[in-house]
């Protein structure tokens, strides 16, 4: 999985030029603590994920520009009946921005490896969600949420099937209104990652639109794991690459 | 009291492997150099997937003073690594490499990360390496990083080799192998 966080970051004071922490090691011990990262070694204890690389470069690229990017592998197969682990994924990027700054992300961008699901997750994404439940209702968020296939057409063939699915699941996390394979986010055709990585370059989208119970990273987590597994179910096998903006973002 | 008998046990390994006049650069030929068969190609690593020529991973090691090897000198360091990936910004593979002391009284540690290829004969041949002199902890700076250029996306087995040599005392020969990862990267 690769993660990018768009938008503005403005450095904890105490971060002067004698730093010895970065994203990178930032990273890997707070995915260490919480029993998320999967060591290098043979009969290594089980985690979700392997240590990639990871940095936080502020002011790169066209606006809203990158705040800081993670990418990690995926260790041994997605559990079954479980959603890609892309909650604590950005969990744990939210936790290591907040270690370095105080963020306003405006985008994400996120690698989802649809191709590691053998099992539909339904029923954990729908529990899961209980989590939203009672919140603050001025916290909700119209987004607009790309997924794109590169060079695999089959996302866009799937799409509307993808909506009536989504509002067919008694779920209030995001509410999805309408889907479009014309008008996408910009940031969509910038993709952070080398063609080889997935199927690219940026080809074939889809866009939803909807209305998320919150912008957050815990939110978004949610969202790419649920379109990730209606994905699947409807016979997406191959990388989707995740863009997702508040509307008012522009 | 565990910690101290283990750094007990340790030090009898240490000993022993001084005592054969084993050194770290014959250690690593025997890994690293396998007997080549002409017919052999970069492959996917089969699962579960190989390991070292003695079944071992090294992910803690000792280290003493230059001037005397005795028991009650030795200290504990770690060494880590990442898993062996394509990178994201340049079509290579690419590991991480660095070192946390434990309580050792170096500060510094040239760490050496070598990006290792798996072969349809078994073997696993270096094809990257990179070497840092760093300080503890893998954070701003103090990181190595091997890399090797891939000439097709074919999925092929990687893994890295980290050594950690610390500055100013003397460290037994435990390099960390990482385990092979499949990706989508070839050289040839």
């Amino acid at each position: 999985m690769f993660a990018a966080l768009h938008g503005e970051l403005a450095l904890h004071p105490w971060r002067g030029p004698a730093v010895t922490a970065d994203a990178y090691s930032l990273f890997v011990a707070r995915s260490s603590a919480m029993g998320w990262l999967t060591p290098p070694a043979e009969n290594a204890p089980d985690g979700l994920w392997g240590m990639n690389d990871a940095g936080y470069d502020p002011g790169s690229g066209s606006p809203p520009s990158r705040i800081a990017w993670f990418q990690v592998s995926l260790t041994g197969s997605v559990s079954p009946g479980r959603p890609l682990p892309v909650q604590p994924f950005l969990a744990c990027a939210d936790a290591v921005v907040a270690r370095i700054g105080t963020a306003r992300v405006q985008a994400v961008q996120v690698l989802l490896p649809v191709q590691s699901l053998d099992t539909s997750a339904t029923a954990a994404l729908l529990q899961d969600a209980g989590w939203f439940a009672d919140r603050d209702p001025r916290s909700k968020t119209r987004v607009r949420v790309t997924l794109d296939g590169g060079q695999q057409l089959s996302v866009r063939s799937v799409a509307p099937a993808m909506l009536r699915r989504i509002q067919e699941l008694k779920q209030d996390v995001f509410a999805c209104d309408t889907f479009s394979l014309t008008d996408h986010d910009a940031l969509a055709f910038e993709p952070a990652i080398i063609d080889q990585l997935w199927c690219g370059p940026p080809g074939h989208k889809s866009t939803f639109r909807g209305t998320l119970a919150e912008w957050s990273l815990t939110a978004l987590g949610w969202l790419a794991s649920f379109l990730a597994d209606a994905s699947y179910r409807h016979g997406v096998s191959t990388p989707l690459m995740l863009t997702a903006s508040p509307e008012t973002a522009g | 009291m565990r910690y101290s008998s283990y750094r007990i046990s340790i030090t009898t390994a240490i000993l022993g492997v001084a005592l054969l006049g084993a050194s770290q650069g014959s250690a690593v030929a025997a890994q690293t150099q396998p007997t080549a068969v002409p017919t052999a190609v970069p492959a996917a690593a089969p699962a579960p997937a190989p390991a070292s020529a003695d079944g071992a991973v090294s992910l803690d090691n000792t280290g003493s003073p230059e001037n005397g090897l005795t028991p009650s000198a030795l200290c504990i360091f770690y060494t880590r690594g990442d898993y062996v990936h394509v990178s994201s910004t340049a079509f290579e593979a690419s590991g991480h490499g660095w070192w946390i002391n434990g309580d050792c009284s170096a500060t510094w540690a040239v760490v050496t990360v070598t990006l290792q290829e798996y072969y349809s004969d078994g073997s696993w041949r270096d094809k990257g390496t990179g070497q840092a002199t760093v300080r503890s902890g893998g954070g701003s700076g103090n990181r190595a990083t091997g890399r090797a250029g891939c000439n097709d996306a074919t999925v092929t087995g990687w893994r890295s080799v980290v050594d950690v040599d610390l500055v100013g005392l003397i460290d037994d020969p435990g390099k960390l192998i990482t385990s092979a990862q499949n990706i989508s990267c070839r050289r040839y």
